[in-house]
C-alpha cells in the first residue's frame, strides 16, 4: 500500500463512546483557575520571603484561595495602621503574641520606641534605624506587630494606637491596644 | 569540648524539650529524648556545617527519638505513670504566654505527621521553608498539613464543647 492510498484512505471514525464536547470544560476551567492563584500565592510568598512589603500589593484571590476564612487576612489597611517592615521578631522578645492555629495565623507585638531602642544600642549607623519612621504620631502609643499566616507569608504594621477607634472590630487595631496594656 | 557542650545544652535544651515533650507528653520519656539527641550529635562523624544545620539536625534527630520511642514494643504495651500528661499543654513551659490551653491540647492530639508542622509552625515560630528542611519535605506537603492539622484542631475542639 503506498502512502497515497493511506492519506486517501477514509478517516477513522470517531469513538463512539467519546463524551461530548463540552463536558471536561468545567473541570479544566477550575484546574486552570486552581493554578492562577497558586502562581499568584507563590509570587506573594517569594516577595515576603525577601521581605518586601507584601500589604502594599494585595493579592485577595490569592489569599482567600488559600487561606479562606481567615479574617485576619481580610484586613485593610486603616488610619491607624500602615505597613512597616518585617523585622522578624521572636516569641520570647515579643510584649503579647496570639496564636490562632484554628484560623492559620499568628501575631507577635511589642512597643516600636523599645525595637527601635534595642535596635540603636545593636547599630552604630543611626541613619538604618530611623528609616520608615513616620514624621507624625506620639512614639510611645506607636506598636508594631507581626503576622505570619498558614501559606507563609509574613507581613508587618505601625500601628498608632491613638488613632484607634474605641469600639473597634478590627484584629490587628484590637491587638496593638491588648499589646499596649501588656507592655 | 567542654565549651561546646555547654553551649549546645544551653543554647537548645529547652527548645528541644518542647518539642520533645510535644511528642512524648511525658516529661521524663522528653528528657530522655533530649538527652540522647545531645549524645548522638556528640558521636556524629560528618561536621554539620553551620549554627542553622546544627539547630536543624538537632529538631528532627529529637523527633526521629521521640517517634522510635513510640513505635517500640516495650512503649506500647506500657501507661505513662506521670499524671501531667492529662494535661500536656500545662507542662510544655513555653516562652511566651499563650491564653488558650485548650487549642494546644487539641494540637498535641494530632496525628505525628500534623502535629509537628503544626506545632513547629505556630509555636516554636519556624517559616514553611526551615519546617521543610527540618523534616525533610517539600514546602507544598507542609502547608497541606498545616492546612490539614488545623481542619482537625478545629473538629476536637468542637468535639469537645458541649
Amino acid at each position: 500500500m503506498s502512502i497515497q492510498e493511506v492519506q486517501g484512505a477514509k478517516e477513522t471514525p470517531a469513538y463512539q463512546k467519546k463524551k461530548k464536547a463540552g463536558s471536561g470544560e468545567g473541570f479544566q476551567e477550575s484546574l486552570l483557575q486552581n493554578l492562577r492563584v497558586r502562581e499568584q500565592d507563590e509570587e506573594t510568598y517569594a516577595d515576603s520571603a525577601q521581605g518586601k512589603k507584601c500589604a502594599q500589593e494585595p493579592s485577595e484571590a490569592a489569599r482567600i484561595g488559600v487561606t479562606g476564612g481567615v479574617r485576619v487576612n481580610a484586613a485593610m489597611l486603616t488610619e491607624a495602621v500602615q505597613t512597616e517592615k518585617v523585622r522578624h521578631i521572636r516569641y520570647e522578645e515579643s510584649d503579647h503574641v496570639k496564636i490562632a492555629v484554628t484560623e492559620g495565623y499568628t501575631l507577635k507585638g511589642k512597643r516600636l520606641e523599645d525595637i527601635e531602642e534595642s535596635a540603636r544600642e545593636q547599630t552604630v549607623n543611626m541613619t538604618d534605624v530611623s528609616e520608615g519612621e513616620p514624621a507624625e504620631g506620639n512614639k510611645s502609643s506607636r506598636v508594631y506587630v507581626e503576622a505570619k499566616y498558614e501559606d507563609g507569608r509574613i507581613e508587618a504594621y505601625r500601628v498608632e494606637t491613638e488613632r484607634i477607634p474605641l469600639k473597634t472590630t478590627h484584629i490587628i487595631e484590637q491587638f496593638a491596644l491588648e499589646t499596649m496594656r501588656e507592655a | 569540648m567542654e565549651q561546646e557542650w555547654s553551649y549546645l545544652a544551653e543554647e537548645y535544651r529547652a527548645m528541644l524539650y518542647r518539642i520533645a515533650f510535644s511528642n512524648m507528653k511525658n516529661r521524663a520519656d522528653a528528657e530522655d529524648a533530649v538527652q540522647e539527641a545531645f549524645l548522638r550529635y556528640m558521636k556524629e562523624d560528618a561536621p554539620i556545617p553551620n549554627k542553622e544545620h546544627e539547630k536543624a539536625w538537632l529538631i528532627r534527630t529529637t523527633i526521629h527519638i521521640c517517634l522510635d520511642i513510640l513505635k517500640s514494643g516495650w512503649y506500647q504495651r506500657t501507661v505513662p505513670w506521670d499524671e501531667s500528661s492529662m494535661s500536656a499543654a500545662k507542662n510544655i513551659y513555653l516562652p511566651y504566654q499563650i491564653r488558650d490551653d485548650l487549642t494546644l491540647e487539641a494540637v498535641l492530639q494530632l496525628p505525628t505527621h500534623y502535629r509537628n508542622p503544626i506545632y513547629l509552625f505556630y509555636y516554636e515560630d519556624y517559616s514553611i521553608h526551615e519546617i521543610a528542611g527540618i523534616l525533610n519535605e517539600k514546602e507544598g506537603t507542609i502547608k497541606t498539613r498545616l492546612r490539614r492539622g488545623r481542619e482537625e484542631v478545629k473538629k476536637i475542639l468542637t468535639e469537645r464543647r458541649p
